[in-house]
Parts: structure tokens; sequence; C-alpha cells
């Protein structure tokens, strides 16, 4: 009978390094093949003696087989003749023959005789594990994942077998490779399908990870491959200035929505808004920028800017450091005034008005109020846009190309996104209920915020704290409607699993959700779906801020995050402000009360925008 | 780890989708503006889909429909574009009639169409493709963010078959305002005479260029990617020169390996200073080519120049028209595309013969 299977585990270990589930474990460059192998014992702290004893291929295999089943997998768990090694390769056992054969010209070395069979490799992983399943040995030119996709297939559909160590054992002189897969029929949160699509991927995983980053030289992939912190924050939105007033705000439950004030616009008195209590003069002043350019733009730097002083790296100069920033409308607010001229008379309007039109305007001139020099981009991916400028930003750092990065986005209110998101009808005229039954749509805002991602190697270098990792993230699209979400959720689900698979957690290990929670209908109940596909039956304490500070579009990501960062540091949780009723089709709600002395432990962020871009960031305390 | 072009599509001013023909018969403009030559789009999309979608999401989704059909993919691990304007012309539409109708009674088909991740989500939609999707709008290294993402998510291991694209469109109103700015010369011109006047300005341009990026070795892949690198606002010539070496030897190179360079050349004297300087020196010693009075300058023209590139050493011949300076016979195997864009930021992209 045909049953599921999962690889639950992986091991790779070739040229110099080691490697289990996708992650470099350990590398030692300079070392020979028997060296190598010696250096990987020690280091692992694998106290088994007979491993002195074994040919080269015996310990290449044993070792993998130590690696792989290190950790998670109970052994216990299973009798021992329900657990079966299926290895293969090519050369055989002729690595060792050679040796033997060298021996028998002086006198025939027994010791090395019992290694002339390749099988007495899946023998030395049996004996250290007790195994007494079906064990064998194949050879083969390749590495053939269709054959062990259906030879172990077959012994798990018969029942012979509920968990197999399987893959490829092969050594000549100093040349080697040995990939192990750990097949199961249970899954775990990091399984994977047991197919030979997913096998030949895993087996390649020495060709992918050691990259060589594209352009500045400097440090090896290898020293950036490893954890990204978060230095610094920076914030400003309706309900605060910095990240103090936004969170004495959240604590006090006073929403920032209220009328509009600064746009000229016949929604004045119809449509709340979250707008930044300052003028643009005022902005302009704190950002230190002239006052005739985007608000976006005053907005942007003023975050930026305190996520950089407050992330306070020593010696920033001598570091490679990047900004990625995100805006959906860039110097929109200020188009609109070149515009209304212009139409009229093509030679009207002035031109300083529609100069800063492109979202790169507003990157460029934060990045050079911030002195920041080096490489920067700007995201565009509508309302999950920040949130993928911090993904972005992170793996800037991981491929090796940056040390440090600003990351994050900015939008001001404009009466183009004002109008826009009107005639779609997904405007409540009054302050928005996220994840209410009775919910009527969403309450647009305005803000912007940034995070300070650095490597492990600044980190190690930084005096003040940390605040805590970046574990996870994913982005996946709906591929459903241009603007509306899929009834499944399908996108938003993708990227919450997926952000969970990358963190290595599973649902139960989240302590808060910050949902995308817009108010609108059809978000609401499409995320309210992929949360349930996610999370039901237990569900974390769950909440969208949306509901103090409106969706404020480009910068909603970034300004997610920076509260999901701030709840792991202080251990709170935010209300959701306005529920009364519960969704119908859901057995959870949202939280409503602030809670304090919390242990955070994980925090999800989700960020969901049209064009079906679904972005889940996962933050983890450290 | 090597990465692979295995397809390229390309819409431009000169008849470049879908043709068998390598820049044989070059399209003459006598104008500053070269519109894209139209291919028919009922093959990429239903009629009433087409009705829907603006001229660059035509144009996007018809080159990444056919970058991925010459390719054989079905479905791509991921989506990335590169535009700096988007889509401007559904902007510039909804904005004017909010204008002119005073914030009221206003359509929301502009606005859905105007969000810059527009033509990376309709080729999702298209193909219903749950992967990776991102795009990327800064300026004059769209395209290359774009591509840096790709090569990342290669070498990261996590996705494969990336389909990687830029695109830009000119209307009417972003020629005027582009004008007004200073961009383009105020004389009538032919594009092929563009090296030859000292006027300022150069001429606009528009299109689409789609690329599939893998990691898997076919004999059909059509180049190597090598790499590419961007850097803003460099102090002084000798600083560009040493970012050009320092990229060329992160893939342990130096210039007298390259057979070919492409330049962003696009005959206004401020931009092109750079291109004059560097041709007697760094560049001295190499043949070079120039594309932008085929295609016209737009933000992301180095996704045509990644085409031309790619094209050159997939059939081992250089067009003529775009030779500037040929020192040999030489078929070259390794191509740098240089690109200046608007004096502010430098990209280098670097491919090589399979």
């Amino acid at each position: 009978m045909y049953t599921e299977k999962y690889i639950t585990a992986s091991c790779v270990i070739s040229n110099q390094t080691v490697y289990k589930n996708q992650h470099l474990l350990f590398s030692n460059e300079q070392a020979t093949a028997v060296d190598f192998f010696l250096s990987v014992y020690k280091h692992f702290d694998m106290n088994y003696p007979r491993f002195y004893k074994m040919d080269n291929l015996s310990k290449l295999g044993w070792l993998a087989a130590e690696v792989l089943l290190k950790g998670n997998f109970i052994k216990d768990s299973y009798s021992p003749e329900d657990i079966g090694v299926l290895l293969s390769n090519t050369n055989s056992s002729l690595d060792t023959d050679i040796r033997y054969m060298a021996s028998a010209h002086d006198i025939a070395s027994p010791s090395l005789f019992v290694y002339t069979l390749p099988n007495i490799v899946t023998g030395e992983i049996c004996i250290r594990n007790n195994f007494k399943g079906e064990d064998a040995f194949f050879i083969a030119e390749n590495f053939d994942a269709s054959f062990f996709e259906n030879y172990a297939g077959n012994l798990f559909d018969d029942n012979h077998l509920q968990v197999c160590i399987a893959g490829w054992v092969e050594l000549l002189g100093e040349t080697y490779k040995a990939c192990l897969f750990l097949v199961e029929k249970t899954k775990t949160e990091t399984a994977i399908p047991f197919s030979k699509e997913n096998m030949n991927r895993l087996f390649e995983i020495d060709k992918v990870v050691p990259a060589v980053a594209t352009g500045t030289t400097g440090t090896t992939a290898k020293e950036n491959a490893g954890t990204i912190y978060i230095a610094g924050v920076g914030i400003i939105s309706a309900i605060g200035n910095n990240a103090d007033e936004c969170l004495a705000a959240i604590q006090n439950e006073k929403a920032g929505i209220g009328e509009i004030t600064h746009m000229e616009t016949i929604h004045r008195g119809q449509l709340p808004v979250a707008e930044v209590k300052f003028t643009n003069a005022e902005l302009a002043e704190i950002a230190g920028l002239r006052a005739d350019i985007s608000r976006t733009m005053f907005l942007g730097t003023i975050a930026a800017q305190q996520a950089l002083d407050d992330a306070a790296i020593p010696d920033l100069s001598s570091l490679r450091t990047g900004f990625v920033s995100a805006t959906t409308v860039g110097g929109m607010d200020k188009s609109e005034d070149f515009f209304i001229p212009f139409n009229t008379d093509k030679s009207k309007g002035k031109l300083k008005d529609v100069y800063d039109h492109e979202c790169g305007s507003v990157t460029e001139i934060i990045a050079a109020k911030l002195g920041l020099t080096g490489y920067m981009t700007t995201i565009s991916t509508a309302c999950s846009s920040s949130a993928n400028t911090i993904s972005y930003g992170a793996r800037l750092i991981k491929n090796d190309i940056l040390d440090v990065v600003v990351a994050g986005g900015a939008d001001a209110l404009a009466k183009f996104t004002l109008n826009g998101f009107n005639t779609l009808m997904i405007l409540d005229k009054e302050f928005c209920k996220p994840f209410d039954e009775h919910r009527n749509g969403l309450n647009l805002g305005e803000g912007a915020a940034y995070v300070v991602l650095v490597s492990e190697k600044v980190a190690s270098t930084m005096t003040k704290p940390l605040y805590c990792k970046l574990s996870g993230y994913n982005n996946s699209n709906d591929a459903y409607h241009q603007t509306a979400s899929s009834p499944e959720g399908t996108g938003s689900y993708l990227a919450m699993q997926r952000a969970l698979q990358k963190a290595a957690l599973k649902p139960s290990d989240i302590s808060y959700i910050n949902l995308h929670g817009t108010g609108t209908p059809n978000n609401d109940s499409a995320e309210g779906t992929a949360v349930k596909r996610v999370f039901d039956p237990s569900y974390p304490p769950m909440s969208s801020t949306k509901s103090f500070t409106g969706h404020t579009l480009g910068a909603s990501g970034a300004i997610e995050a920076v509260f999901s960062i701030l709840a792991i540091k202080h251990g709170i949780i935010y209300p959701n402000l306005r529920f009364e009723t519960q969704m119908q089709d859901f057995s959870f709600s949202p939280e409503t009360r602030f809670l304090k002395d919390q242990q955070i432990n994980h925090v999800m962020s989700n960020s969901f925008g049209f064009g079906g871009n679904c972005t889940s960031l996962i933050f983890s305390k450290i | 780890m090597k990465l692979f072009i295995r397809s390229s599509a390309c819409i431009s001013s000169q008849n470049t989708f879908r043709t068998d023909d390598f820049l044989s018969e070059v399209v003459e403009y006598q104008e500053t503006r070269l519109r894209a030559i139209e291919p028919d789009y009922r093959t990429f999309a239903d009629a009433k889909q087409l009705r829907r979608i603006g001229h660059v999401i035509r144009m996007g989704l018809a080159t990444a429909m056919d970058c991925l059909k010459q390719a054989g993919v079905d479905m791509p691990g991921a989506i990335i574009t590169g535009t700096a304007l988007g889509c401007i012309e559904d902007t510039l539409t909804f904005l004017n009639r909010m204008v002119e109708f005073k914030e009221q009674l206003l359509p929301p088909t502009a606005f859905i169409q105007s969000t810059h991740n527009t033509v990376a989500a309709q080729i999702a939609l298209s193909l219903k493709c749950h992967n990776y999707n991102n795009t990327f709008v800064h300026k004059g290294i769209s395209f290359e963010s774009a591509l840096l993402d790709a090569q990342m998510l290669l070498l990261e291991g996590e996705a494969n078959d990336i389909l990687v694209g830029g695109m830009e469109e000119m209307t009417d109103d972003s020629f005027i305002v582009l004008s007004r700015l200073g961009l383009f010369k105020r004389q009538p011109l032919s594009n092929l005479s563009l090296f030859n006047t000292q006027t300022r300005g150069t001429i606009g341009g528009e299109g689409a260029a789609f690329f599939l990026l893998t990691d898997r070795e076919s004999k059909a892949n059509l180049a190597n990617f090598e790499g590419v690198q961007t850097f803003y606002k460099p102090g002084s010539l000798t600083d560009i020169e040493q970012k050009i070496n320092g990229f060329l030897i992160a893939h342990s190179l130096t210039m007298t390996d390259v057979d070919l360079v492409i330049t962003g050349r696009n005959g206004d004297p401020r931009n092109d200073e750079v291109y004059q300087q560097l041709s007697t020196s760094l560049f001295k010693a190499v043949s070079l080519a120039n594309y932008k009075h085929l295609c016209g300058e737009y933000p992301v023209s180095t996704s045509f120049a990644l085409w031309l590139a790619v094209n050159i050493l997939k059939r081992g011949q250089i067009p003529p028209i775009i030779a500037e300076r040929m020192l040999n016979d030489i078929i070259p195997k390794k191509i740098l595309i240089y690109n200046c864009y608007l004096g502010s930021y430098h990209s280098l992209m670097l491919v090589s013969g399979c």
C-alpha cells in the first residue's frame, strides 16, 4: 500500500566540508581526506574508538550517518528491524582494495582485507546504531535518485521499513563524497517529500553553498553564511515619532487615525486616515532636508537615521554597508502638484515637483542624507515591499556582498493612493476593525520604518545588545488575481509555511503573529484561512497593529517588523483595537489586550500585497 | 557553481522578437523617441486580458512567455523584474483622471494596474506560479538589481530556472516631461547617426527583455552568466577603473581576457565622456561596441545589451551595426557590458561562451 515518505534530514560530506539539512556545519579546507575525517570526528565530539580501525570508505559513511542522525531523530521510537540502510557508489571498495593489494606484496594485512567489501560501511552504521532492517549496497555509475525512490519506496509501501538511511558513499584516494538521506513516514516541520527531484537537489548542495559571491572581494562566503541579527530599529508613524512613542501609544490603546489635515482633497472629513502628526515643514526640519521635496523622503530619512543611530555600529565606515528601501508611489505627492498645471498646458508644471517621481529617488535622497554610498536599491511589490527589503538585505549579507544593511520602507499619504483605494471601495469610512466579523475596509496611513541587519561577524564586534535574529523569511505568490486574495489564502499560506521551514520551526514555536490584517473583508478572510491551515488547532496570540497605524502600504512590512522585533525585546503582545465579533468562519480571534511579561521567542510578521505578493518574516530571540 | 542563461527574448525598437535575423536589417528612425516594435500580442494573451493591460505589461508578458517557451520551461522557480517607472501609462492615466474629474467617479482599472509589480504579478497569474516574485525599481540599476537577486537565489539553492527581466515604457507625457528635463536632443536626427553629433541629450527608448537563468548545464544554454555588479557615483576615473578591475579579478580575469566591451554610450557628450576616457585607458586594447542607437536610452536598456551579448556568444558573430572599434576578427568568448546611467549609476555584467 502506498504511503507518504519524507526526507527528514540530509547530510553531505565532500570537499573538506560537512553540510546538514543544506546548511554548512563544518569546513577544514587544508586537510587531506584522512585528516579531514579525523577533524570531523573530533569536531563533533564523537566518542567511538572503533572509528580509528575503519577504512576510509567506512569512516566517510559512518561520519555522514552520525551527523545525519544527530539531533532530532529518536531511534528508540522504532524497533531495530524497522530501520534499514541502503547505500550506493561507483568504485565499490576499490580504494581499500588497492591498499590491500599493496600490502599483499609484503605481508597481506587482515585488517585491510576485512574492508575489501563495500557493504562493510553499511555494517559499520548498523553496528553503531543497532539497526536490523534491510541493508544493501549497490554499485552504479552515478547517484541514481530514481532508483532509490523506487527501491526504498517499495520497502516502505510493503511495510518492510519504517525508517531508511539511503544515499551515496564514494571514495577513491583524495576524492570523496557522501550524501545520506533520512527517510521516514511521519512528517516533521522541516521534512520535504521523498522524491528524486528533492534528492538530486540535496545531492548538489556542495555545489551551491560555498559559492563565490559577486564582485566585492574580502571575506569568504562561508564567514557570512550564518545568522543575521537585528542591531537597530527606527520608526515614525501616526502613533509616534520613534519606537518609544509608538509603544506608549499602543500600551495606552491610542490609535493614530483621524481626519485628513495635510492633504487638499475632497475626501477630507469623509475618509479617516492615519497621518504622521507633523507638517511637511516640521518634518523637513527634523530630517535636515529642504522642505520642497516629497514627504516620503522626510519620513524615510527620519526613521532610517534613527535605526542607524540606534545600532551604533563601531567603525561603520570600514564595513560594506548597503541600503535597501521600499516605497509604492515614491514622490507621488509632489508629482500630483506637477500634473495639475501640466494637464492643461504641457509646458507648465514645476520640473522640481516631478524630478523625484521615481521610487529610486526616495532611496537616493535618504542614502545621501545618511552618508551611505555603497550598494543601494529599491523594491516595490505593493504592500509587501518593505518586508521584502528585509529578506533581500539579509541575503545580501549571507551572500557576502555586504556586512551591514539598512532595510525598510517609507510611504507618505498621497491623493493618488487615497483615490485609488477609494475606487476599489475598500476604505472604511469609520476606524478599521481588522479580523472582526463586521469589518468594513481599511484606513490608509503613512510612515516609515527601517531595521539595521548585521552579519555574525559584525554582531560579534558590537557592544550594544542585539535585538534578535531574522530566522525565517519567504516570498510566495498567490497567483489568483491582481488585487484580490484567493479564498484559500494560498499565497499567504505558502509564505507562512515556507518561512517556518526556513527557520526550522514548528507552528507551535510561534509566540505571536503580527497579522497583515488590513480590515478588508477579502484580506482578513483569506489571511484567516491561511492562518487556520498553518496553525489549527492551537493558535498563538495574534493581532493587527494596522488598527493603530492604518495601512502604510510600502512602509507597513517594515513598521510591523519593528513592532515584531520590539515584542521580542520587551516581552509584549499588542492589542487589536476595536475588535468585537469573532469571524464566523474561524475558531480564533485576535488578542485585544496589551500583554506584558510574555515569553516571546519567535514572532511571525505577515505582509501581503497587490499582485499576489505575499511575504512572511520570522524574528527569533537570541 | 556555474550559472547559465538558457534563453532570452527581447522586444525593442529593432526587429529583435521572434526572429532568426540578428540585427542585419536595422530600423532607422528620424526622431528622438524610438518606439518598441509591437508583436501580435494575441499569441500571448486573450483579447479580454489584452484590453485590460497596459503597454509595458504586454511587452513584459510577451517576452516572458517567449523566453520560457524557448527554454522549454513551464514553471519558473522565481519571477524577478526590474523597471524604474513601472506602469507609468496607467499611473499617469489615473493621476490625470483624478485631476480632471476632481477625485470623483474614477474607474479603478488604471489604479489596479499602476503598481510597479504588475508585470511580475501578471506573469505569475498567467502561469499560476506561486514561487518567489520580486520587483526592483531603482532607476538605472533596476534590471541589475533583479539579476543580482536571481543570481543569489541560484547560489543559495532556493530556486532554479529563474525568469528575470527588465521592462520600461515611454508614454507621450513621460516623453514630454523627460524632454523638458533635458534628457533628449532638441532636434530630430537619425538614430544611426547618434554618435556623430555633439549636441546635448540622447534619444529616448523603451522595451522589454527576459532571460532564463539556470544552474543546469545544457547544450541549449546561450551563455555562461559570470556576474553583475553596480556602483554609485564613483569619485574619479581611477575609481571607476579600480571597480572594473576589481570585478574582473573577482572572476579571476583581467582586461586582457575580455574580447569585447559593450558600452552604454548614448550620444550625449556629458554622458559619453567616461566611455571616451576609458577607451584610451582601461579599454584601449579591447574591441568596443555600442547599442543605444538601436534601442534608445531607458533605465533598463542594459537588458537589451545583455540580450545582444548572449546572442553574439551563441551565434559567434558581432552585428556590424554595433561595432565601434574592432581590433581583431576573434569570435568573442567573454563579453563585458559597462553602462553608466545618467552619470550616477554604473553597472557591469559579464557573460562568456559555453
